[in-house]
């Protein structure tokens, strides 16, 4: 135990200090008092027969709890677990041995004859002295007046996605996981806690690393996580003032032991994926079959303008003479191949992770190393993810009156990807709509819609195969992220820390496009293009911190500043037009169009001062006050500065005298804040009225041009959230059955809006602080402990988030904005909507040869979709329900886990009805084209009659209408696994400390509504790409023109420490 | 204690407080700021050459999309002759095509009319601020500030000139915004205003002020003789067209420009010469496309119907394009503008019916006219890069309007004859020279010869969007017959029935005011026959 410095006289300068004060935290049960000694402390009233007795404490995921406490009941006998979490005692046959460790529940064993005790401490997730990082250091859980999730990373890491973010979705009430890719490591996931309180700054939530902001998150080595907590109301987030406004994800990564004694660990996993859904295409013969009703159709209704005159159709209705190409047709016109191109593109991909940690812990210094490689494979050909991440961190104590540490990761991340976003012939696309009756190969060559000739032309596109194993786009990103902090431990609670930390990215794309690759690289000869973009952040930050408890009262104070800034470079080349495709991006100056040369540089830089304050009496009554003062680059000169206050009430009425009679109910806690935050993640520049530079074409030379691109908004501010929250922790029976809920309302104005201007002023937008959005919801969190014996238990974890989100105003004169165009429909911003609304015309159903006979349409009208001639809002790709249920079950040395996550209140559009609908002919389509479209006898059906979309042919009317939205909601088994974890007994001849053998299926189902026919209901096709960096855009969730398909995947995975 | 207390104090104090005052500061690299901007000559110059190719040239002549032509292409549809292959994916041209805009308000303002509207104010809000900041540039000399503003105002014109042709009143902004104290909500304005106070002495300024030079001897920059074609098709559309005969008289006499002539009466003709030659003495102005810089993308492949694929196809040598579209399909009954022995109709000069590949010599054979002018050889079979400018104004345009002009002001004098002759004795088959056909023209009554130069206008200029300005400003409608070459009559516009059967409204003549534009600015009224929202 620390000797405490006489601080008597120092008493008067801590006053001084900016009121400056700190909670000491409660030295927690497992006390480091009872120390390494506590062996020494032998029982004195020995009445009965003492002997040895040896042990192992392991956590639900197997992992040695290492300082575990282990005490005879009533005595002060007692040890501590070791770095296998191994204990040894001498005790008496009639004792009974407690055993409890921080955040974990308490267990009781009756010593009796046994000898060997095996223990699996369960968490607790209500401990009240269980401590959770806040910003800028940690609270007393129960102290804390703000909403707060928190996940473990040994939780984290049961799925072995490649993501964190991954890892979390489900873990956390409140926070919306939207992971829209299942291709490795291309496209980051979609981040929202408690709904989206913006339109045209970031909604992300900020990332602490360690204390350090992090950007690009998701490239982050999950392995290295420790644990996550994850910041939701005002009084939580505001102390990030205006980078806090959606929510906060506090990481904790991994660092050395606590103990003496170095432990090595290691783990390891094998995976292996296959698609988890299929799209019902046609078939060879049912394309042919189609084919020619469309065809009987046209002859029946149709007509084609021929000099402005309306002709019908005399199509021949013999296969034969259709079908002419000998090669892929007999001579009645059917088909020689049956190519089921989605089994052609996809495979069973096969990926391994390794993690192998060192961790070391001495009396003043402990150390970690921490070393990853990952290799994931996508479940398209050729598309894949690998990661190479080594993490170290050093902590010492040089003196008594100084803690260093030291954190530094780099993390390479390099992979090959195919295209998500857009609407162009990509193998996603091609895999759906390749017409079946070609094989891949042809004599050796790919086949593309161009190889087959016969009457009828074709959507121009190469077959998926090839486009996977020959087009080329490869990210490289290097991430260097780290910090360095001293501690200076000025009076006894009384520290002040400096922190400086970086975040050092470099991210590189190569991408070639083959000149054979039809309407990808065919009409440009070959695309090359290469990509550069470097960030540096760093930020330095020193706060003092106070802490202090005496009689009744605890204190917990912060106070500090922060300068932080970010530099960006970016260059970008493109060239095309190749004399042969062996160059790639390797030898750009092969190629003879080039695009001119681009490059960007920008900065942006904050200056803040912050203050915490905290106070807790009789550990009943917690009231906390934050503020924040922020400068930022960003804004306009009239509004650099902003200010952003909280303020939180906790009662723990558990602690109340009047509570004892009521011993049902453990733990009762009610929390309520408000606050402000803000939200500053806009582009640089926007206030300023910036210059656009470029060149053009003139007098056959390039020469330069520039325009006035911006207005100017000397006004611009921070976009401010108001939150108010108010919630209960409540635990009955020994906290058997726990349950967190929270009501927030979010208002959020002065919106930084890229709002619309008349045109007639030279512009579209202008960044201006217009428009209010408010979110309102609740946030629940179910643990249940149903069966808690010592060789059998059963946890239920049930979080939920429901959220409603509300435009409330928008630019000066509530204008709609339009967004995500495609066909006549959009995504939409409308006051009275929540943002993420889809807007086209209502299908009414199609037009019948009744409706033709009653007049009321032409008769080539028939077939066609009968719609409003208006359009309206059809649905909203951001969801009113999200959650998840985790069974957590164990039975002796077997464990078992079953995730299931829910989203519900949502719509989702199937934009490529469109091509697989409506583009039939040129193109390969849905097989319930030949059973659900109008034929005549079906008046009543939705689907248009098929009428071909080849050249010459009657056209189908395809727009962008309510037939395509169906609802999003969806079931998903997110990860079923079954473990098993050695005990001591059984390893005791291996060189093995702890063992545990796992099996996963990640994404075993997903129950989805009827009328969904993609790959999965979430999933975009709208990709923002800024900062070299592409995810989703921030309205266009849930409208989806072709996604990469989902996969299943089944992992074997071994955890190992020696 | 005090050693470590004053040790973390400096510690604080170093990082604390070294930051600079302008660490707040932003100091763009990548872009300059007004406050830097309107500075040099160079920048005066860059901010004039944006005009060039954004704004009205650009809707003119921008046909390098896969599935759509210009702006100006489906302005054109409007008369029922022309009709874009893909309308059931672009359907603002089946609509203007049916005369039924006014029942998909949104669709068409979604397609057609945003863009016009947004890309014609962006220019007029940059020419303001050249006019508003020229005179404080000091560095530049005054001969240089009078050429730059006199194409300032050229393009400002032609820009409003677009929009009031498109929409009839539209608002009159004159000075450029610039912060957004200054964002106005304006009304429209009578479009005779927009003409008096901008349009007409913008010209004129630049008439005055630009070159009197030929466009290729001018660095491809607007020259006197443009901003008369300009200011000529103005007072034409006002009916003032003793106005504009002096300037086309000018064009015709001064400019140094010519028609081209025939080697032959194929592959040679002048046509095939507009159709491969830039910088031709006939250009008076062009919309510039080269190989590296801006090529002329899907263009030449607008010069077949999807047919094309499966031709190229089975070729040896294929082609460098894979996706054929006619944008811009002309019908059968429009080719009877022509009368027997017109050049102009024989395949290969404007339409082609059979193409033989240059190559493996297979053919293919249509079914309706394509358009040969947007033929593009080397692009199709060698590069897949076409090159060709497109011609926005050539000296057979002043010929057919500088004799209008002077039938209709002065009566059918031999100039105006002798105009209209030399377009017509070049399209003659069977070589009648310019002066017998002038005679002949000289004979016709005003009015007749009136309609004539109307016919040759729709003779010359089939596929260079000129067609629908004529019904516009003469309120008249050319109908064709269907089966007899070269009648065609020229009725009321209004009550008219085009090519597709559709019958002219007067809410025909306009199109809808951007209903996101009224939503952005609700000071705005729509006009007749479309919905506000």
């Amino acid at each position: 135990m620390k000797k405490e410095p006489n601080f008597r006289n120092s008493m008067k300068i801590s006053s001084l200090l900016l009121a400056t004060a700190f909670t000491a935290f409660a030295v927690p049960a497992n006390a480091t008092g009872l120390g390494t000694d506590g062996n020494d402390n032998m029982s004195i009233q020995e009445t009965q027969q003492t002997k040895t007795v040896t042990g192992t404490v392991i956590d639900a995921a197997g992992i040695p709890v290492i300082g575990a406490n282990v005490l005879v009941k009533g005595t002060t006998n007692g040890t501590i677990t070791d770095i296998d979490g191994n204990f040894t005692l001498e005790v008496s046959s009639g004792d009974v041995l407690e055993i409890s460790y921080i955040g974990y529940v308490s267990q009781e064993f009756p010593v009796g004859n046994q000898t060997q005790f095996n223990v699996t401490l369960a968490e607790d997730t209500q401990a009240l002295d269980e401590v959770v990082v806040v910003g800028y250091g940690t609270m007393r859980k129960s102290d804390v007046t703000g909403s707060i999730s928190t996940a473990k990373g040994t939780d984290l890491l049961k799925a072995q996605n490649f993501s964190a973010l991954d890892n979390l979705r489900g873990k956390a009430a409140g926070v919306n996981i939207f992971s829209n890719s299942s291709q490795p490591g291309a496209y980051g996931s979609r981040v929202v806690i408690r709904g989206q309180a913006t339109i045209n700054a970031s909604s992300d939530p900020l990332y602490v690393v360690d204390g350090v902001v992090m950007e690009n998150f998701y490239l982050m080595n999950p392995n290295d996580i420790e644990s996550m907590e994850v910041l939701k109301d005002a009084s939580a987030t505001a102390i990030y003032g205006a980078r806090g406004a959606n929510g906060v994800i506090m990481v904790t990564t991994k660092r050395g032991n606590k103990g003496e004694g170095i432990r090595v660990s290691y783990d390891g996993s094998v995976s292996v994926a296959h698609r988890s859904r299929k799209m019902d295409t046609m078939n060879a013969q049912e394309w042919c079959d189609a084919f020619m009703t469309g065809l009987a159709n046209e002859n029946k209704w149709g007509s084609h303008t021929v000099d402005g005159v309306s002709v019908p159709f005399e199509w021949s209705l013999n296969p034969a003479d259709w079908f002419t190409d000998r090669r892929f047709f007999d001579e009645n016109g059917n088909p020689l191949y049956d190519t089921d191109w989605q089994d052609e593109a996809m495979r069973v991909a096969v990926s391994h992770n390794h993690q192998l940690n060192i961790q070391q812990g001495g009396e003043k210094s402990s150390m970690g190393a921490f070393l990853n490689f990952t290799d994931q494979q996508g479940i398209l050909r050729n598309t894949y993810s690998k990661r190479l991440n080594a993490k170290i961190a050093y902590d010492a104590d040089p003196t008594k009156w100084l803690s260093t540490s030291v954190n530094l990761s780099v993390n390479h991340t390099w992979g090959n990807s195919t295209t998500e976003s857009g609407g162009s012939q990509d193998a996603r696309r091609t895999m759906i709509e390749m017409l079946p009756w070609l094989p891949v190969q042809y004599d050796g060559i790919y086949t593309s819609s161009a190889t087959a000739s016969m009457p009828m032309n074709f959507e121009a596109m190469s077959n998926p195969v090839h486009i996977l194993e020959t087009q080329k786009n490869k990210n490289f990103n290097t991430k260097i992220f780290g910090n360095a902090a001293l501690t200076f431990h000025i009076i006894e609670g009384l520290d002040l820390k400096t922190q400086f930390g970086i975040d050092a990215n470099l991210r590189n794309n190569q991408s070639y496009t083959p000149s054979d690759l039809l309407n990808l690289g065919y009409d440009q000869r070959g695309v090359a293009s290469r990509y550069s973009a470097n960030s540096l952040y760093w930020q330095e930050e020193t706060y003092l911190t106070y802490n202090k408890t005496w009689n009744d009262h605890r204190l917990n104070a912060m106070a500090g500043l922060s300068w932080q800034a970010r530099t960006y470079d970016y260059s970008y080349m493109y060239t095309k037009t190749f004399d042969d495709d062996i160059f790639q991006d390797y030898n750009m100056e092969a190629g003879t169009v080039p695009n001119p040369p681009e490059s960007l540089y920008q900065r942006w830089a904050m200056n803040s001062y912050f203050l915490r304050f905290a106070y807790t009496y009789k550990d009943r009554y917690s009231a906390t006050v934050t503020a924040r003062v922020d400068g930022s680059s960003k804004f306009g000169e009239n509004n650099k500065y902003a200010f952003f206050p909280s303020a939180g009430l906790a009662w723990n009425i558990t602690q109340e005298d009047f509570m004892k009679d009521f011993e049902n109910i453990s733990n009762l806690k009610l929390h309520t804040s408000y606050g402000l935050t803000g939200n500053s993640e806009i582009g640089v520049y926007q206030s300023l009225a910036t210059v656009a530079s470029g060149t053009t074409l003139l007098n056959g030379t390039r020469v330069s041009t520039s325009y006035l691109d911006a207005l100017a908004n000397s006004d611009l501010k921070w976009e401010k959230t108001g939150q108010f929250d108010i919630g209960f922790d409540l635990g009955l029976f020994n906290n058997r059955i726990a349950l967190e809920a929270s009501y927030y309302n979010k208002k959020t104005t002065d919106l930084l809006l890229d709002s619309p201007v008349p045109h007639t002023t030279g512009y579209t937008t202008i960044y201006r602080n217009i428009g209010s959005i408010r979110n309102q919801g609740v946030d629940l969190m179910l643990t249940t402990r149903n069966i808690e014996t010592e060789d059998f238990s059963w946890t239920t974890t049930i979080n939920a988030n429901f959220n409603k989100n509300e435009v409330l105003s928008l630019g000066e004169n509530d204008e709609d904005i339009l967004m995500n165009g495609f066909l006549n429909g959009y995504s939409i911003l409308r006051v009275g909507e929540s943002v993420g609304s889809f807007y086209g015309f209502k299908r009414y159903g199609v037009w019948t040869e009744e409706d033709y006979k009653a007049g009321k349409c032409e008769k080539n009208q028939i077939g066609r979709a009968h719609r409003s001639e208006e359009r309206e809002i059809l649905g909203k790709g951001t969801p009113d329900w999200t959650g998840s249920m985790i069974n957590t079950l164990r039975w002796k040395n077997w464990d078992f886990t079953l995730d299931l996550q829910f989203v519900a209140g949502v719509q989702t559009v199937q934009e490529f009805y469109h091509s697989t609908y409506d583009r039939f002919g040129q193109t390969n389509g849905l097989t319930d084209i030949l059973y659900d479209a109008y034929n005549g006898t079906n008046p009543g059906t939705m689907q248009q009659a098929i009428y071909l979309f080849n050249t010459g042919h009657a056209d189908q009317d395809t727009q962008f209408d309510s037939q395509w939205v169906c609802n999003g909601s969806y079931l998903r088994a997110n990860l079923i696994q079954l473990g098993y974890t050695f005990d001591s007994d059984q390893l005791k001849k291996t060189p093995f400390s702890s063992l545990r053998l796992y099996f996963n299926v990640n994404n075993a189902f997903c129950i989805t509504a009827k009328d969904f026919n993609g790959f999965d209901p979430e999933s975009t096709s709208q990709i923002d790409s800024s900062n070299g960096v592409t995810s989703a855009s921030q309205f266009g969730q849930n409208m989806t023109f072709f996604s990469y398909p989902r996969a299943r995947t089944f992992t074997l995975g071994v955890s190992v420490a020696f | 204690m005090k050693k470590i207390l004053t040790c973390a104090v400096l510690c604080a104090g170093l990082v604390g407080f070294t930051a600079c005052n302008d660490f707040l500061d932003e100091e763009p690299r990548s872009s300059l700021t007004l406050e830097s901007y309107y500075q040099t000559t160079n920048q005066i110059i860059s901010n004039v050459n944006y005009m060039y190719r954004n704004g009205v040239p650009d809707m003119l002549s921008n046909m390098t999309g896969a599935y759509r032509g210009s702006s100006a292409s489906v302005q054109c549809m409007l008369t029922g002759y022309f009709t874009n292959a893909f309308e059931g994916q672009e359907v603002d041209c089946s609509y203007a095509r049916r005369l039924v805009r006014q029942d998909y308000t949104q669709s068409v303002c979604n397609y057609q009319t945003n863009d016009v509207w947004k890309n014609c104010y962006k220019i007029i809000n940059i020419a303001n601020g050249i006019i508003k900041h020229i005179d404080g540039v000091s560095e530049m000399s005054d001969s240089d500030k009078a050429l730059y503003l006199a194409e300032t105002h050229f393009f400002r014109a032609w820009n409003y000139f677009y929009l009031v042709k498109m929409f009839g009143d539209v608002p009159m902004v004159t000075e450029p915004t610039e912060d957004a104290t200054e964002i106005q909500y304006p009304t429209r304005t009578a479009q005779s205003e927009v003409y008096t106070n901008v349009i007409i002495p913008d010209l004129k300024d630049a008439v005055e002020n630009l070159p009197a030079a030929t466009f290729t001897s001018n660095g491809h920059r607007v020259t006197k003789y443009a901003a008369e074609m300009v200011l000529a098709d103005v007072y034409m559309m006002l009916g003032q067209y003793a106005d504009a005969a002096p300037l086309l008289r000018d064009v015709i006499e001064n400019s140094g420009a010519s028609l081209l002539t025939n080697d032959d009466k194929a592959l040679n003709s002048a046509y095939n010469k507009l159709r491969t030659t830039d910088d031709s003495a006939e250009s008076i102005y062009a919309y510039e496309y080269d190989g590296s810089i801006a090529n002329t993308g899907n263009l030449p492949t607008h010069a077949f119907n999807g047919d094309a694929e499966a031709f190229f196809k089975e070729s040896t040598t294929g082609s460098k394009y894979s996706l054929w579209v006619n944008v811009f399909g002309v019908s059968s009954t429009y080719l009877n503008v022509y009368e027997d022995g017109d050049l102009r109709a024989q395949p290969n000069q404007f339409f082609h019916w059979t193409y033989e590949h240059p190559i493996d010599h297979t053919t293919i054979t249509f079914s309706s006219p394509q358009n040969w002018y947007w033929y593009d050889y080397d692009a199709i079979i060698n590069t897949g890069i076409g090159t060709k400018d497109w011609n926005i104004y050539r000296y057979a345009e002043a010929l057919v309007s500088g004799a209008e002009a002077i039938a209709q002001s002065e009566g059918v004098t031999a100039d105006a004859a002798r105009y209209l002759a030399e377009v017509k004795a070049r399209a003659s088959m069977d070589g009648e020279d310019v002066s017998t056909i002038a005679s002949r023209l000289q004979g016709m009554s005003k009015q007749a010869f009136i309609e004539e130069c109307w016919k040759e206008r729709l003779r010359e200029f089939p596929l260079e969007m000129k067609i629908w300005d004529l019904c516009l400003r003469t309120q008249k409608f050319p109908s064709i017959s269907n089966e007899t070459a070269g009648q065609v009559t020229f009725v009321d516009l209004i009550g008219a029935t085009n090519g597709s059967g559709a019958t002219f409204k007067s809410t025909d003549l306009y199109w809808p005011i951007p209903v996101e534009e009224i939503q952005r600015n609700p000071n705005l009224t729509q006009n007749d026959g479309y919905a506000r929202q």
